[in-house]
């Protein structure tokens, strides 16, 4: 579960621009001890409504657990993504403002995370790694 | 994140948030929010299949799963607002977390969850905008 905990450590720290390294920094000090964890995170800002999340250098056949914050406090985001649960299909998920969701079994390999905004903007939060929740 | 979500993942994170009551009671409807609009609890199944009824909820839900099993898999299935009406699946990993804002709870239909093992046993958190 440290896995959560450094992501949602992550989440309330990150912050734009000179901070965000630093906030990295201490999200991922010990006791988690994720340096050798392969992960990626930071935020996703596009000024159209539909950006792509794309895990390289990430790709590989692993499942990966993923937790994304909408950041705006006024929209929607959605987002479209598979996932092993679902045996190939496309999920989708409804981010309302300002809300967190987590998921633990992320296929990033065949199709790229898919993000759209109900306005001209989409700001969203990720992180995403190859381990799973439950194993950190 | 809203206050209200972060203080339910806080609960799920934290056990020693949890008394020994909650951790007894078993699937038992109907489900009533606290006044903080924060529901939990441990849903526990002798055989593979259960079912989390959130009725009579009528709102979106944020809900968090945490599954307790230390080595089988449980699958979760339900509607979500963000799925236009389709089911929506997870596979939660042993000891993993499962987070969405977005269960349809007002639906009749109750969220599945299937062990992959004799057995399932899951903690939830249920939090609403009230």
């Amino acid at each position: 579960m440290h896995f959560v905990r450094a992501a949602l450590e992550f989440f309330n720290t990150l912050s734009y621009g000179d901070g965000a390294e630093e906030a990295r920094a201490i999200a991922f000090k010990e006791p988690y001890d994720l340096k050798a964890t392969r992960y990626k995170a930071g935020r996703l800002i596009a000024g159209t409504s539909a950006t792509t999340l794309n895990a390289a250098p990430l790709i590989s056949d692993a499942t990966f657990f993923g937790v994304f914050v909408n950041r705006d406090p006024d929209n929607f985001v959605t987002f479209t993504y598979r996932c092993t649960g679902g045996a190939g299909t496309t999920q989708t998920r409804k981010l309302y403002p300002g809300a967190l969701c987590i998921i633990p079994d992320i296929t990033i390999a065949a199709v790229n995370m898919i993000f759209t905004a109900d306005t001209a903007a989409c700001n969203v939060d990720f992180f995403i790694s190859e381990e799973r929740s439950g194993e950190a | 994140m809203t206050a209200r979500f972060e203080a339910a993942l806080n609960i799920l994170l934290s056990n020693e948030a949890y008394g020994e009551a909650a951790f007894d009671e078993v699937n038992t409807a109907p489900y009533k929010l606290a006044p903080n609009g924060i529901m939990y609890g441990t849903l526990v199944a002798l055989t593979t299949d259960t079912a989390l009824n959130a009725s009579p909820l009528t709102k979106p839900t944020f809900i968090a799963l945490k599954n307790l099993d230390k080595s089988n898999y449980v699958t979760v299935a339900y509607k979500a607002v963000g799925g236009s009406g389709a089911v929506q699946t997870s596979q939660i990993p042993p000891g993993g977390i499962f987070a969405v804002p977005d269960w349809d709870s007002s639906l009749s239909t109750p969220m599945t969850l299937t062990g992959n093992g004799s057995h399932c046993r899951m903690q939830y958190i249920i939090a609403q905008d009230v």
